[in-house]
């Protein structure tokens, strides 16, 4: 009798120490932790769902950095959370104002980061060179994120020490900074890398932290770096988007050369979706008046495409049908840089560093003098200059042109989810003007307008 | 009596049969312990411990089947009035044997503490299963099934094509193949992490003699069509129409413009099309037939015997497009191989085919919801301008809703589902007082569902075209357990029965879904006829995943009796499963309990009118493990950008996830009278469920917002009284009446973590003091009559304007003057007070009628169904209540205004919820029993009537909507007529 029982032990007991697997059984459909990344292939994949997760994004950056401005409104139908966001309310049970799917994209950077060198030991294709890339790519997606972070919550937890945001900046240059060589890709023709952290979009972050910080010195050579001539890889205004083509720029990142620096990518193909064009339908709507007070009527390429009465159109239908390409039905990519984008920029530094007249050039017809192919933004959509007859006075330069830029990215970058963090950097540089609050007022004239900025609950 | 067979257990053993006036006498010596069994066929036998005999008086007690009097345990058969815990057992009475259309609905009255409910009246759909209190929050509430001693998966809680509709995971068993059922209410930690549930144990025939016995059973039944709910005529859905398209914005003119027929202006070319009063609830609501064959042989010889059965069931339902086809086999078979060696074999095959329908919530395609909410203006066919109707089904209608009639015969929704159980059983007779055995069970379970959706008819569908999907679930597992009993008679006095054993089962279940969109036309309803690289497929989705788990189980448990007045069972098992972090692998689940029977006691025994009285109690803990197979480790999944695989860190682990443990205490008292007449078996319990899983917020930088943790206690604790009794017990006319009455109260009592839950239409939270899983709302108290009143109150809804005459009046819990979610509270719980059933049978010579009732008392339902006809929020067409409507200034109703777009006062409120209470007249049978001939040993015929009375205030189509308590429109449980019949050779 004892020994049937001690031969169950010993049988039980055998079982469960001879094969650990029964208790950690392999699994096809997930990788378990410790069983990842041990070749080259794992470490592009894992690249790739950093972007995956980055789809996430495109929701609350542009309902925060549009709805909460002055040029997007909410509709009757639209969900309380929605309205609380146009209306600056801030609860923290409102979905669309969670720091998760930040953190969760910036979790995956940390993750690869982490255990890409242990690749080099298990692939010896995994080259040095190809580790410093990837290092270099994941490196821009997590700190363009963490700056995300920073600049919609005031604050950011970076490799778990909690930066405010006046300190955010400073720290993300530091971390990047040193990858700005390392990419591999230098051509613009290189297939489909704008849907992924490039050196563009390095140069184009560098620039905005600096730009944050004041240095607009820096921050102007960054942006230089962009649209600089570089063989044929520089981002230029370019006739591809003329006038009636303008609209292409919202519609197919992979064929968007020149134009596009980085852009998260859908596919509704792959049943990924952002709720844009959802919103856009149901939900959001332009500020009655302001935008209509915005254009002016020459502007009919860029009009037709942003809005129609209080409709949204950049992310709907209305463009996506004109394309015939059903990938993109309800998939409109999250364009983060792009070269108008990036040339605006460009003109604020020149503008503060008292290249004034420079500074306009980029926004009126292009620098004819210097890269033929940049049309500049107005020109590009077959505008004249900004500044009309208004003859500029030197002494106040700075100040009248940095109003014409503002609006000018209004117009340009509607609903791009630039707005907010626009009218807020506008705003510090001439507090006299009570730039925020007056666009605020214009939506809604009883807005109380915060002192902080940034989504703080 | 005469001839009775007397057994003497002593020092020796011996015995013998009563004398003519019933009287057996032997000599024993003097002051030793005996024990007595008397036997004697039609009567139930007894054995009786006797200290000092001297004279000793039996009554026999006839056996007429309508008690339990063995039943299965873990540990083998054991005589109901020898058990210490809290389990019940089935009598086959013809109700139930014979009215139930399933296995669930043969065990629904049997046992209290057992609530079983139809989720609608979809044949071949799951029933929900309770066995006493709510005892999780995300996990499983199944009981643990448990089929000829193989512990079962349930492998089909997953779900299928259409959301919410799960296959029965009792599909391989047909009650005509059941010899025996034991519902395990305590004591069920042998079964450690799969016991908290409680567990039904499942014995199938077996061939007890040699003889060959065939049986066929048929029936052919006829199911009604429920009775439709009252809805808007065409005239009064036209102004209703009028008045929500002016609450839309839009001016007559407007109206006009946008719909021309609205003016029935008989020059208009559609006035015709959309100008009609379709009944389109009795367009859709149709009467069904059913049908049943069964056929068992049973046979073999002294060496090897086998019983075999073999069925097919059809069965319609109240829509036309839902029905229900199984076949299924056994074969059971018991071989004697060597003196010591026994095998026994059990397999089955099931192949059910069901064709089922969306419930309410898919507003495009639900048969039900469509006939209810489609404007009565519009018709199935399309007419002309002329007025000819055509053989054409309509598109969707102007109004954007989808053509019921359309769905029913273009679209569809099957799942095909095949199961093999297979267990083999090795039992070694190593001497008369150990035994080991070794049996080995797989279980394979594939389901397969097809949906098609058309084009035509079918409005606002996802990607608004054909579409073709497939579901595929498929599971496999394998059971092995290993056993060494030990019976030990240590003298008249002391027996001890002990086993001890382990299991090991290994189980991976893989599912895949595939959806295609833009087919070309109807004829292409496959995916497998064309490829998205050589047809016009605009969209392809291909996803799936993959779930592999492994347990083993050390178990040993000990049952003592002394002189058959005591009893002590002791039982624990160690439990070890993949699903757990290797630091929190293994659990220990541990039970006692033990019983007195005063009956055994000298003063006693010889009780003429007292035939038991027995009193049990006993402490238990058991586990749930179903927390997720990967659900406490950190994994990768895969995903696509742009085409490409990607991998994503998916889940973030929590090593220090394990079982929910519950435990129990159970008292019982079983008495016995009057020969056996009246039989009254009583038990209380108090449970404690603690280490429940629930999500839990995560810090945000953690990235994933939930994770699971241990964080919630939930108390149940409940009364069960069963009583049977036999009125009237003569050969020629039997009366037996019998009930069973269930009441619980479960509260939570502790949640960290996320304790409320978005569900369709509503919320159901998990509040401290609360009933687990209770409805979760605005309180509503009726209806402003004037808008003054309105103002007056300064309350402000959820959008920020002020409430006005018409207004639905929501309770400010807070008194800050805005209506938004921190008013919500309790508002009402699916969980009955009580509930349980009566049942009685009459037989008189070949005659016999039966009856079951059942009852359910104080559970709330949210009606679902009457949010969306009630709502007043769209262009859907509404019920008649809406007529009561608040329209004027002063007008005292309890029905608000009608608001385009309005989600204020239809949102989730006490307006929703009703008193789920009924009485159900479950069945009525009638049977005649005859003989042939030689070669028909004997026959029935019978008449049997499901559900044909339910009284109840509920206002929706049926109040039997399944324990969740809500009400989405799932096709109401069938009513109808059974005639059939049984012959035996």
């Amino acid at each position: 009798m004892k020994r049937i029982f001690k031969y169950i032990v010993i049988a039980a007991f055998a079982t469960s120490w001879s094969c650990s697997d029964f208790f950690e059984p392999d699994n096809s459909s997930v990788i378990f932790e410790g069983d990842e990344n041990s070749l080259t292939t794992d470490v592009v994949a894992s690249l790739l769902g950093i972007y995956s997760s980055m789809q996430d994004l495109a929701d609350p950056i542009i309902l925060l950095g549009e709805l909460r401005a002055d040029m997007m409104d909410v509709t009757a139908d639209a969900p309380q959370e929605l309205k609380d966001i146009s209306n600056l309310v801030y609860r923290s049970s409102n979905e669309y104002l969670s720091q998760n799917p930040f953190y969760e994209v910036v979790n995956n950077c940390d993750d690869i980061l982490d255990k890409m060198i242990d690749v080099m030991d298990s692939d010896p294709t995994f080259t040095e060179t190809l580790y410093l890339n990837y290092q270099a790519e994941a490196t821009c997606a997590k700190c363009w994120t963490l700056w995300q972070i920073a600049q919609l919550f005031g604050q950011v937890e970076i490799d778990g020490q909690v930066y405010t945001l006046a300190d955010t900046a400073t720290k993300l240059i530091e971390i990047l900074e040193s990858h700005r060589n390392n990419f591999m890709i230098n051509s613009l023709s290189a297939d489909w890398f704008r849907s992924r952290c490039n050196k563009w979009s390095t140069y184009a972050l560098l620039g905005e932290l600096k730009l944050a910080n004041e240095d607009f010195m820096g921050a102007a050579l960054e942006f230089k770096s962009v649209i600089d001539i570089d063989g044929d890889n520089y981002h230029k205004l370019s006739s591809t988007y003329e006038t009636s083509s303008w609209y292409k720029i919202f519609l197919d990142v992979s064929t968007a050369q020149y134009e596009v620096l980085f852009a998260v990518d859908y596919n509704a193909s792959y049943k990924q979706y952002n709720s844009l064009q959802d919103f856009a339908e149901y939900y959001v709507q332009c500020t009655d008046g302001v935008v209509a007070e915005m254009y002016e009527d020459a502007d009919t390429y860029r009009t037709e495409v942003t809005f129609s009465d209080s409709k949204i159109l950049k992310y709907s239908t209305a463009i996506t049908q004109a394309s015939s390409l059903t990938q993109y039905e309800g998939a409109t990519p999250l364009l983060v840089y792009r070269a108008a984008d990036i040339h605006l920029l460009y003109a604020e530094c020149l503008n503060h560093l008292g290249l004034y007249e420079d500074a306009l050039m980029y926004v009126n017809s292009g620098d004819v003098m210097n890269y033929t192919a940049t049309l500049g933004v107005r020109g590009r959509v077959g505008l004249g200059n900004i500044e009309g007859d208004t003859v500029i006075d030197p002494d106040d330069a700075m100040k009248v042109v940095d109003m014409m830029i503002l609006a000018e990215r209004g117009r340009e970058l509607a609903f791009e989810g630039k707005r907010w963090a626009d009218l807020v950097r506008f705003d510090k540089y001439y507090p006299e003007e009570n730039i925020l609050e007056n666009a605020l007022r214009s939506k809604n004239e009883s807005i109380v307008v915060p002192t902080e900025t940034y989504v703080n609950f | 009596m005469q001839g009775v067979s007397v057994s003497v257990q002593s020092s020796n053993n011996f015995g013998g049969v009563t004398n003519e006036i019933g009287l057996y006498s032997f000599a024993s010596e003097e002051g030793q312990p005996l024990e007595l069994t008397v036997a004697y066929p039609g009567y139930e036998s007894q054995v009786r411990f006797v200290d000092n005999l001297q004279k000793v008086t039996f009554r026999l007690v006839r056996d007429d089947g309508s008690s339990v009097n063995y039943l299965d345990m873990p540990s083998g058969k054991v005589a109901a009035n020898e058990l210490t815990t809290s389990a019940g057992g089935t009598v086959y009475t013809q109700a139930q044997m014979i009215g139930a259309r399933s296995f669930e609905d043969f065990l629904r009255s049997a046992v209290p503490g057992l609530n079983i409910q139809s989720n609608g009246g979809m044949p071949g759909e799951s029933a929900s299963m309770m066995i006493r209190g709510s005892r999780s929050i995300s996990s499983s509430t199944y009981p643990l099934l448990v089929i000829n001693g193989v512990m079962i998966e349930n492998s089909s809680d997953d779900g299928s094509n259409i959301s919410d509709y799960f296959d029965t995971a009792l599909r391989s068993v047909d009650v005509k193949d059941v010899e025996s059922v034991t519902v395990l209410k305590s004591g069920a930690s042998i079964y450690g992490s799969k016991g908290s549930n409680g567990a039904i144990i499942i014995t199938t025939h077996r061939a007890d003699q040699s003889e060959t016995t065939v049986q066929v059973t048929s029936d052919f039944g006829v199911n009604l069509a429920s009775e439709a709910m009252s809805m808007l005529s065409a005239d009064q859905n036209k102004t209703y129409l009028y008045e929500m398209m002016a609450s839309a914005g839009m001016s007559v003119n407007d109206i006009l413009t946008a719909y021309p027929w609205m003016s029935s202006d008989p020059s208009y070319a559609y006035t015709d099309r959309y100008n009609n009063n379709t009944l389109w609830q009795d367009e859709s609501l149709t009467n069904s037939f059913s049908q049943k064959y069964h056929l068992m042989v049973k046979g073999g010889d002294a060496a090897a015997k086998y019983v075999f059965a073999l069925g097919y069931t059809k069965q319609g339902a109240t829509v036309e497009s839902a029905d229900y086809n199984k076949y299924h086999a056994r074969l059971s078979a018991d071989i004697k191989i060597t003196r010591v060696l026994d095998l026994q074999f059990d397999t089955s095959y099931s192949v059910a085919t069901s064709n089922i329908v969306d419930d309410m919530r898919s507003t495009s395609t639900s048969v039900l919801g469509t006939s209810l909410l489609k404007s009565p203006l519009f018709y199935p066919n399309v007419i002309d301008a002329d007025g000819d109707i055509y053989p054409t089904y309509d598109d969707i209608d102007p109004l954007g809703a989808a053509n019921p009639i359309a769905l029913i015969n273009d679209m569809d929704n099957t799942l095909t589902s095949n199961d093999f159980y297979g267990s083999a059983k090795a039992i070694l007779n190593i001497s008369d007082e150990v035994k080991a055995s070794h049996t080995i069970g797989v279980n394979f379970y594939k389901m397969r569902g097809t949906t098609y959706v058309p084009y035509y008819g079918v409005g606002g569908y996802d990607e608004g075209d054909r579409l073709s999907s497939r579901y595929i679930n498929e599971y496999l597992g394998v059971y092995n357990d290993t056993r060494v009993t030990w019976t030990k008679a240590i003298d008249v006095a002391h027996r001890l029965n002990a086993y001890a054993g382990f299991r090991v089962s290994t189980n991976s279940k893989q599912q895949d879904n595939m959806e295609d969109y833009g087919l070309s036309n109807d004829e292409f309803k496959s995916s497998s006829t064309s490829t998205a690289a050589t047809s016009n497929i605009r969209k392809k989705f291909i996803n799936g995943s993959n779930n592999i788990w492994n347990w083993m189980t050390g178990y040993a448990q000990a049952n003592y009796s002394w002189k058959r007045l005591l009893y002590a069972d002791l039982s624990i098992a160690a439990d070890a499963s993949s699903k757990f972090s290797a630091s929190n692998r293994v659990q220990y689940f541990p039970a006692a309990s033990g019983a007195i029977r005063f009956t055994s006691l000298p003063s006693l025994q010889n009780s003429t009118w007292l035939n038991e009285l027995k009193l049990r109690g006993g402490w238990d803990m058991t586990g749930n493990d179903d927390i997720g197979c990967y659900t406490a480790r950190s994994y990768y999944s895969t995903t696509t950008y742009r085409g490409y695989s990607g991998i994503v860190s998916s889940n973030i682990g929590n090593d220090d996830l394990k079982n929910e443990v519950t435990s129990q205490f159970n008292i019982g008292v079983d008495f016995e009278a009057f020969d056996r007449r009246l039989r009254i078996s009583l038990d209380a319990y108090a449970a404690e469920t603690t280490d429940i899983l629930v999500e839990s917020l995560q810090d945000q930088t953690v990235g994933n917002q939930f994770s699971y943790i241990n964080g919630a206690t939930i108390q149940d604790k409940g009364i069960e009284l069963s009583i049977a009794g036999t009125v009237i017990r003569k050969n020629d006319f039997k009366w037996n009446i019998g009930g069973n009455f269930t009441m619980l109260n479960s509260v939570v009592k502790e949640v960290n973590g996320i304790d409320s839950y978005t569900i369709d239409g509503g919320y159901v939270a998990y509040i401290e003091g609360e009933a687990p899983g209770a409805f979760y709302g605005y309180q509503a108290n009726g209806v402003y009559a004037t808008t003054a009143e309105a103002q007056a109150t300064q309350i402000v809804d959820a959008d920020g304007n002020y409430m006005q005459g018409g207004d639905m009046i929501y309770t400010d819990v807070n008194s800050d003057n805005y209506i938004d979610e921190s008013d919500m509270m309790v508002i009402g719980s699916a969980l009955p007070d009580f509930y349980g059933s009566f049942n009685t049978e009459f037989t008189y010579k070949k005659f016999s009628l039966s009856a079951t009732i059942d009852y359910s008392y104080g559970n709330e339902i949210f009606n679902y169904v009457r949010m969306q006809t009630e709502s007043m929020n769209s262009f859907d067409n509404q019920s008649t209540a809406v007529l009561n409507r608040w329209t004027t200034e002063g007008q005292v109703t309890d029905m608000p205004r009608a608001v385009y777009g309005d989600h204020i006062n239809s949102a989730f409120s006490s307006r929703w919820i009703e008193d789920g209470s009924y009485v159900r007249v479950r069945n009525i049978t009638l049977a005649y029993d005859f003989n042939l001939s030689k070669f028909i040993k004997q026959g029935q015929v019978y008449l049997s009537a499901d559900n044909l009375f339910t009284f109840t205030k509920y206002l929706g189509y049926d109040p039997e909507v399944g324990l969740s308590g809500v009400d989405y429109g799932a096709i109401p449980v069938t009513k109808g007529v059974v005639l059939g019949l049984k012959l035996d050779f």
